[in-house]
C-alpha cells in the first residue's frame, strides 16, 4: 500500500485523543483506504500473501468487488476465509454432517447447521444446546489462556442462542506423554479450561485424554459447552428490521488475537505505536459472567431482535454474520467502538479477537431499556449502526466508507481447497474404511491414555 | 416445590407456603454462581427466597440473609475486598450488629464467607489453598457448634458430608484469634479425616459471639435435595446434610417470633 497517495489530510490535526469518549487516535493519525480511494488506484499493492491469502484468493475478492479491496477489506476477507472462519479445507469433510442426516436423526433437532449451536427437543418444553469447538493452534502457543478463551467463546455461543450454560466438557489429544513440551502444554490447557470455566459456575463435567506423537506441536485442544433453555426462549441471530439499531457491549476492544493484521501496520504513520500484539487472546471470565447475565435478561425482557458473540474475526465477523443472517444490509460507523488501545487502526478494531463481546440488534423502541440493563450489569456499550435496506454491509471510518461488501454470506464463498493428507506411520488410512468402524489411535492405547487421571487437574 | 426459573428473578411467589412467613435474603453480586441453588435451598427449607442486589440500599423487610458463593466482583486480587463496600454489605453490617435483642441472622458461604472476613463480621481470612489447586470433592464436617441460628438443627458433633469445591479456601487467623475461637467455642465446623486445604485448626465454619453471622467455606446449599447431593451410603448424591443448614434458620426465626423476638 502506498503510503502517499493514501494519506487524509483534512483533519483537525489539534484533535485531542483523550476528549474522545471512545478513545480513539484522530483520524489523521491513520491512512484511511476508502472505497473511493481504492476505487481510484487500481494498481495499489496490497499485502494479501502477507494475510495469508492465496493469488487466486486474492483474485476473487477483486472479482466480487469489482475493484481492489480497501486494507480494512482485505483484513476482512482474509480473516472470514481464513481456515479458521472458512473451513475452506475442512469444508468438504464436514458436509457429510449434512448429507449423511436421516429423519430419525433428526426429529428431535430444533435448530441445527449454520446457526451459533445446535438444538435438541428435550421433551416437556425443555431444550438443551450443545457447542463444540476447537482452539488447537492458540492453546499450543499459550496454553492457559489459549484453552480459557476457547471455553469463553463456545460459552458466548450458548448465549447466543438464549440459554443458560451449565457445563463444560474437555477431549483432548497432546504429543508423546515422555515430551517435555507436552509438559508445557498440557498443565496449562487443563488449568486454563478449569479455570475459566469455574469462574462462570460451569463444572467440567468429562472429558477425554489421548497422547500420541501425531499430535506433537499440533494438540487437539476441544472444548464443549452445554446450554439449558425452554422451547419460547429460543434465539437465532439476524439482523432483520429497517432501521433497528446495532450495539457492540461487553469488554472493550484491545489488540488481542490480531497479530495476522501486524502486516496492516503500514496503515499507521506512527512507528511507535506498539506493533508487536499478542496473538493469542486474553480472556476475563468476571467479563463473561456478567454478559451472561445481562444478555439473558435481555432475552427475558425480549429487548434484542438479534444477537451473536464476537470470536475469531471479531467485529468482520460478527457484522457479516448478523447481516447474512438477515433480510436487510447494515451501516457501522467504526470510529465509535470503544477501545482499551486507541493506536488500533481501523483494520486492527475489525480483526480483533478481544473477549468477552457481544453485538445486538435493538428496535430504537427498546434502546432505553437495553441502557437500563446495561446500567445494572455495569456493561460498556456503544452503538455502531443501524440495519438497512440496502443488501449491503457497509463500514465507515468518521464518515468515510472503507468497507462496502454485498451481505452475501462471506464465509460460505470462500473457495475450496483440498488438504494434503497423510497416515501417520502405522496406521493404513487417514480415514475409516466403510466397512470398519473408525478408530482411533492405535489398536493399543497410547501409555497414559488409558488409565485413571486424577493427575491431569 | 416451584421450579427454580433459569432466566430472570429467582423469588418463590408471594403465596407461597412459606413457614411462618420467613423470607431470606439471597444476594446477588455480578459475580455470584451459587445464589440459584441457595434460593431454592431456602424454599426446600421452608422459606421464601428473596433476591437481594449488591447495590440495592435495603434490606427489603428480610429475616435473614445468605450470601452464597462465586466471584463476587472476579476476585482477582483478594477474594471480597470489594464486595464489603457495596451499599447493601453497610445495610447487612448495621443490622447484623445491631444492638436490638435479635440482629439479622447472615450466612456466607464461601465467597460469601470470604466476604463476612472482609467486612469484620467473623473473624479470620482466607488464603489460597496449601497445595496452591482449585479442589472440588464431597468433605466430611463436624458440627461443633448448635446455638447459633444457622445451626440449630444438628446434634452437638453430628458429622455432615457436603461438597467443597475453591481454591482460596484456607482460613488462617493470629494465634490469639484462634485461641479465642476455640476457648469460646466459635468454631461452627470442623473439617474431618483430611484437611483439604491446610486450614488452621482444620477450621471450616466459624461463627460470631452472638450465633447470628455465620460463615463456612464448604457449600451446604449444593447438598440439600436427593439425585443432587453429595454420596452418602443410601447411593450416589442422595446427600441431603446441608438442609438442615436452612431449616435451622426457619426455625430459628420461628421460634424468635413465637418468643417475642428473642434469637
Amino acid at each position: 500500500m502506498s503510503t502517499e497517495s493514501t494519506t487524509r489530510t483534512a483533519q483537525d490535526q489539534s484533535q485531542d485523543p483523550s476528549n474522545d469518549q471512545s478513545g480513539h487516535t484522530p483520524a489523521s493519525a491513520f491512512n484511511i483506504d476508502t472505497v473511493e480511494h481504492a476505487a481510484a488506484t487500481p494498481e495499489t499493492e496490497l499485502p494479501w500473501a502477507e494475510l495469508g491469502l492465496k493469488e487466486d484468493e486474492y483474485s476473487r475478492i477483486r472479482e466480487i468487488l469489482g475493484r481492489r479491496p480497501t486494507a480494512a477489506e482485505l483484513a476482512m476477507y482474509s480473516v472470514m476465509w481464513s481456515e479458521h472462519c472458512s473451513y475452506k479445507s475442512s469444508k468438504v469433510h464436514l458436509r457429510q454432517f449434512g448429507d449423511k442426516v436421516t429423519e430419525e436423526m433428526t426429529k428431535d433437532l430444533m435448530v441445527g447447521i449454520g446457526e451459533n449451536a445446535g438444538v435438541t427437543n428435550l421433551g416437556d418444553g425443555w431444550a438443551v444446546t450443545f457447542k463444540i469447538e476447537s482452539h488447537n493452534h492458540p492453546s499450543y502457543v499459550e496454553p492457559y489462556q489459549g484453552a480459557a478463551t476457547g471455553i469463553g467463546g463456545i460459552v458466548r455461543d450458548i448465549i447466543s442462542m438464549g440459554a443458560r450454560p451449565v457445563a463444560v466438557m474437555d477431549p483432548l489429544r497432546f504429543g508423546d506423554i515422555d515430551h517435555p513440551d507436552t509438559k508445557r502444554v498440557l498443565p496449562g490447557v487443563v488449568s486454563g479450561i478449569g479455570g475459566y470455566g469455574n469462574s462462570l459456575g460451569l463444572p467440567n463435567i468429562g472429558g477425554e485424554v489421548v497422547f500420541d506423537s501425531v499430535y506433537q506441536q499440533n494438540p487437539l485442544v476441544n472444548a464443549l459447552a452445554v446450554g439449558v433453555m425452554r422451547h419460547e426462549d429460543i434465539r437465532l441471530a439476524n439482523a432483520s428490521g429497517v432501521g433497528n439499531k446495532v450495539v457492540l457491549f461487553g469488554a472493550r476492544t484491545g489488540g488481542d488475537g490480531i497479530g495476522g493484521a501486524s502486516v496492516l501496520a503500514s496503515e499507521s504513520f506512527d512507528d511507535t505505536k506498539p506493533s508487536k500484539r499478542p496473538a493469542v487472546q486474553v480472556g476475563d471470565p468476571f467479563s463473561e459472567k456478567v454478559l451472561i447475565e445481562c444478555c439473558l435478561e435481555l432475552f427475558h425482557a425480549e429487548l434484542v431482535e438479534g444477537i451473536q458473540d464476537l470470536g475469531a474475526a471479531g467485529i468482520s465477523c460478527a457484522t457479516s454474520e448478523l447481516a447474512s443472517n438477515g433480510e436487510g444490509g447494515m451501516h457501522v460507523e467504526l470510529t465509535d467502538v470503544l477501545l482499551r488501545d486507541p493506536s488500533l487502526t481501523p483494520g486492527e478494531i475489525l480483526m480483533s479477537e478481544s473477549q468477552e463481546r457481544m453485538m445486538a440488534v435493538v428496535t430504537p423502541a427498546n434502546a432505553e431499556a437495553f441502557e437500563k440493563v446495561m446500567a445494572k450489569w455495569g456493561v460498556e456499550y456503544s452503538w455502531l449502526g443501524e440495519v438497512t435496506d440496502t443488501g449491503r454491509l457497509i463500514i465507515e471510518w468518521d464518515g468515510e466508507t472503507i468497507v462496502d461488501v454485498t451481505r452475501a454470506p462471506w464465509p460460505t464463498t470462500a473457495p475450496s481447497t483440498s488438504a494434503r493428507t497423510t497416515a501417520p506411520p502405522g496406521r493404513t488410512s487417514c480415514r475409516p474404511t466403510p466397512s470398519a468402524p473408525p478408530r482411533r489411535g492405535r489398536t493399543c492405547p497410547p501409555p497414559g491414555s488409558s488409565c485413571a487421571r486424577p493427575w491431569l487437574s | 416445590m416451584t421450579e427454580t426459573p433459569l432466566i430472570g428473578e429467582y423469588s418463590s411467589s408471594p403465596d407461597g407456603t412459606a413457614l411462618d412467613g420467613a423470607r431470606i435474603g439471597v444476594v446477588t453480586f455480578p459475580g455470584t454462581l451459587d445464589d440459584r441453588d441457595a434460593a431454592r435451598a431456602v424454599r426446600l427449607g421452608g422459606g421464601t427466597a428473596v433476591p437481594l442486589w449488591h447495590a440495592d440500599d435495603t434490606l427489603s423487610d428480610v429475616d435473614a440473609v445468605v450470601i452464597p458463593g462465586g466471584f463476587s466482583y472476579g476476585d482477582y486480587l483478594r477474594a471480597g475486598a470489594i464486595s464489603r463496600f457495596a451499599p447493601l454489605m453497610s445495610r447487612i453490617t448495621e443490622a447484623a450488629t445491631a444492638d436490638s435483642g435479635s440482629p439479622l441472622p447472615v450466612l456466607g458461604i464461601c465467597n460469601g464467607f470470604q466476604i463476612l472476613t472482609e467486612a469484620h463480621l467473623l473473624p479470620g481470612s482466607m488464603i489460597k489453598n496449601d497445595h496452591l489447586k482449585f479442589r472440588c470433592a464431597d468433605q466430611v464436617l463436624r458440627v461443633e457448634n448448635t446455638s447459633t441460628a444457622w445451626t440449630s438443627q444438628f446434634t452437638q458433633d453430628e458429622l455432615i458430608t457436603v461438597p467443597l469445591k475453591n481454591q482460596d479456601g484456607q482460613y488462617v487467623a493470629d494465634e490469639d484469634t484462634l485461641t479465642r475461637l476455640e476457648g469460646e467455642g466459635l468454631v461452627a465446623f470442623r473439617y474431618v479425616g483430611s484437611n483439604p486445604n491446610g486450614s488452621r485448626h482444620d477450621i471450616a465454619g466459624v461463627t460470631n459471639a452472638r450465633g447470628n453471622v455465620v460463615g463456612l467455606m464448604p457449600h451446604p446449599e449444593h447438598a440439600v435435595e436427593a439425585g443432587y447431593g453429595s454420596d452418602d451410603s443410601t447411593g450416589m448424591r442422595n446427600g441431603t446434610d446441608g438442609l438442615t443448614v436452612f431449616t435451622s434458620i426457619i426455625s430459628s426465626l420461628a421460634g424468635s417470633h413465637s418468643e417475642g423476638g428473642a434469637l
